[in-house]
């Protein structure tokens, strides 16, 4: 921020601590389905048979204060787009 | 009779009655309730098959309902034709499509000539105006033939099941949307979707690939599973089935009831599938509460029968005991029924018998007993007119009859006990049966002599002739026996002595051995003249010689000295001529 280096993230928590934007999966969405599969497993089922999940839900967090900030114009497409605005 | 012979046509009978009344109530009962099993479990799987078959369209409805929305956000998309300048709006409206729609993973917008304008992906970078012809693409050709289309399903990367569903916009100019489809947020729908407590739902494609099922792994494994198979092995039965409910295995190998219903969109099927336990509990519970009635049933017809065929034969049997009772002499057993029916009135019947058999033999007894002394005629005539007040002792006027053989002490000295015998049996049949027909009284027996009452208890006319006409025919009787002895040796002869007066005449003894008796002076009279009289001789005293007067020729004899008689007594005898007694005899 200091060097006025716009930062860009998979996950949500940068855009909060000032990154300008983030766009990645929805953690607790993954965090629900890792519940799941730990419950499989502890009640014994075969970790072979248990598919891989791809994530299905993606997050775009935008930090209009850090654009402001960093005097970066965000367009209006990418800010329709946005899961989330900071200001 | 014996015991065995009695105890097996009763028990035959206790269980005829017993098998009549059991099967009278059970086979009723049990046609009834096997029917109403029947037919209750035909009712019950039909309103289960219907119940499935609407849970499965519900299932089917909310599929498509979760396909129908996808298409309806996607209108949007088409809802703009492709002119110049036109193309930001279009970005918009697919920006906002994925913000709303969140199973939509990528977005491919063709133009009215099939030329792709613009990608826009989730996971990939956009791609605008890249030139593509897609005219010929299936997705576009099907959505311009029939306004939408649904592509087969496909596992992206080998698990994420999707879907592509492309849509055309009203006019030619409004190009096409191609969508590619996340279709694991069915799950979201399949999941929610429940039937009964345990039951739940999945969906299979065209092809019979699994597209939804409650349990996510078993889609995203794919084809080969062995559950994803076991489930389409299922749905192969329930279509063979032709749309009635099919029992089978779930993906977890348990017996399931499956039902379907078309998802007529993307030509996939819906099914829904309750374990068998649960779908089929309500119609266990009733088939177990028909069969509990039954048993209860059963058992109650068993108590009732048992009860009843007790109540019938107990009776007989008690009637059975007392009759043999009855037969055994014993009359003073009553049959105690009080079932107030016909068995009652034969028990009152028997009672009666009993009774009356009771009265007869009492009667006879008497009879019997008064035959002790009484001629069979007196005896009858005596009880029959419950005259027993006859033989209270009394005074009365009677005569005196004594008879005895004469030389019997020497005979029996010399003669065997086997001729004593039979002499004396002889003598008395011959007497026996005079003494019964002129209906005098025997009082009792000594030895070779009789003692007899003529006039007591029963008066007759003109008693002292009677009895000298009895004294005559036994003399003559006696006699015509003695001439067989006498040829043989023995010197036996038979004297006959009546008096006349008034003695106390009664019956004495004991309860049962009672003899009738007369007492006074002209007893003692009698046996004296009998004493005096010789072989062949009837000796009267005054009494009976003033009675018969000239009826009869009488011999005076004068006073003859008898012992305890200080004055002696006035004596005659009955003699006829040549000794022929009948003559005596025939006036009578």
């Amino acid at each position: 921020m200091s060097r006025r280096v716009p930062v860009i993230s998979g996950w949500p928590v940068f855009a909060q601590s000032g990154a300008i934007c983030t766009y990645g999966p929805r953690l607790t969405e993954s965090y629900r389905r890792l519940a799941y599969y730990v419950d499989r497993i502890l009640n014994g089922a075969n970790t072979a048979d248990l598919p891989i999940e791809q994530p299905t839900k993606f997050e775009l967090v935008v930090n209009l204060k850090t654009a402001k900030y960093l005097g970066i114009d965000i367009p209006q497409a990418v800010e329709a787009r946005a899961d989330e605005v900071i200001e | 009779m014996s015991g065995t012979e009695t105890q097996a046509p009763r028990r035959s009978l206790f269980q005829k009655y017993f098998a009549a009344l059991f099967i009278a109530v059970v086979v009723p009962l049990l046609a009834n309730g096997a029917s109403e099993a029947w037919f209750g479990y035909r009712d019950q799987r039909k309103t289960l098959s219907r119940q499935l078959h609407t849970e499965a369209r519900a299932a089917a409805g909310k599929i498509q309902g979760f396909l129908d929305d996808i298409s309806d956000q996607l209108q949007w998309t088409v809802q703009l034709p492709w002119r110049d300048g036109m193309d930001e709006r279009h970005r918009f409206d697919v920006l906002r499509l994925l913000r709303q729609v969140p199973a939509v993973v990528e977005v491919t917008l063709v133009d009215g000539n099939g030329v792709e304008k613009l990608h826009v992906s989730r996971v990939d970078p956009d791609v605008e105006n890249s030139g593509i012809d897609r005219s010929k693409d299936p997705a576009v050709t099907g959505a311009r033939a029939g306004g939408i289309w649904y592509g087969p399903v496909t596992l992206y990367q080998g698990s994420e099941p999707h879907m592509t569903i492309a849509l055309a916009g009203a006019r030619e100019i409004n190009g096409v949307t191609v969508a590619e489809i996340n279709l694991k947020l069915i799950w979201d729908v399949i999941s929610a979707i429940r039937v009964g407590r345990l039951g739940d739902a999945f969906v299979l494609d065209r092809s019979g690939r699994l597209v939804a099922h409650p349990d996510i792994s078993l889609v995203l494994r794919g084809d080969g599973d062995p559950a994803a198979a076991r489930l389409k092995q299922l749905a192969q039965m329930t279509h063979a089935g032709g749309g009635e409910t099919t029992e089978g295995a779930n993906a977890e190998n348990r017996p399931v009831i499956a039902a379907m219903a078309p998802i007529p969109g993307p030509g996939w099927t819906a099914f829904v599938e309750q374990p068998a336990a649960e779908a089929l509990m309500p119609i266990r519970a009733a088939l177990l509460r028909t069969a509990a009635l039954l048993l209860a049933g059963t058992v109650f017809a068993a108590v009732l029968a048992y009860v009843l065929a007790r109540r019938m034969t107990g009776p007989i049997a008690r009637l059975e005991k007392g009759a043999q009772e009855i037969g055994a002499g014993h009359f003073d057993q009553k049959i105690e029924i009080t079932t107030g029916d016909e068995l009652e009135g034969l028990a009152r019947r028997f009672n009666d018998m009993a009774a009356e058999l009771a009265l007869s033999q009492e009667r006879s007894e008497r009879i019997a007993r008064l035959k002790r002394f009484l001629s069979p005629q007196v005896a009858e005539l005596v009880e029959d007119s419950n005259q027993e007040a006859l033989l209270d002792s009394h005074r009365a006027e009677v005569v005196v009859v004594f008879c005895d053989l004469r030389g019997f002490t020497g005979f029996s000295g010399a003669a065997s006990p086997e001729e004593v015998m039979g002499l004396l049996q002889a003598y008395y049949e011959a007497l026996g049966t005079i003494i019964t027909r002129y209906e005098a009284t025997l009082t009792c027996f000594m030895g070779d002599g009789v003692m007899l009452l003529v006039n007591a208890p029963v008066p007759c006319p003109n008693p002292a002739l009677h009895a000298v006409r009895m004294a005559a025919e036994m003399q003559h009787s006696v006699q015509s026996l003695m001439n067989g002895w006498r040829e043989r040796g023995h010197t036996i002869g038979f004297g006959v002595g009546l008096a006349k007066g008034p003695a106390t005449v009664g019956r004495i003894g004991y309860e049962g051995r009672s003899d009738y008796t007369a007492i006074g002076n002209v007893v003692n009279l009698a046996s004296r003249i009998c004493a005096a009289a010789e072989d062949g001789q009837i000796l009267v005293d005054a009494m009976v010689a003033a009675e018969v007067g000239s009826a009869l020729a009488l011999t005076p004899l004068g006073i003859r000295q008898l012992r305890g008689f200080a004055e002696g007594a006035a004596v005659f005898a009955v003699e006829p001529q040549h000794r022929d007694w009948t003559a005596l005899t025939a006036a009578k």
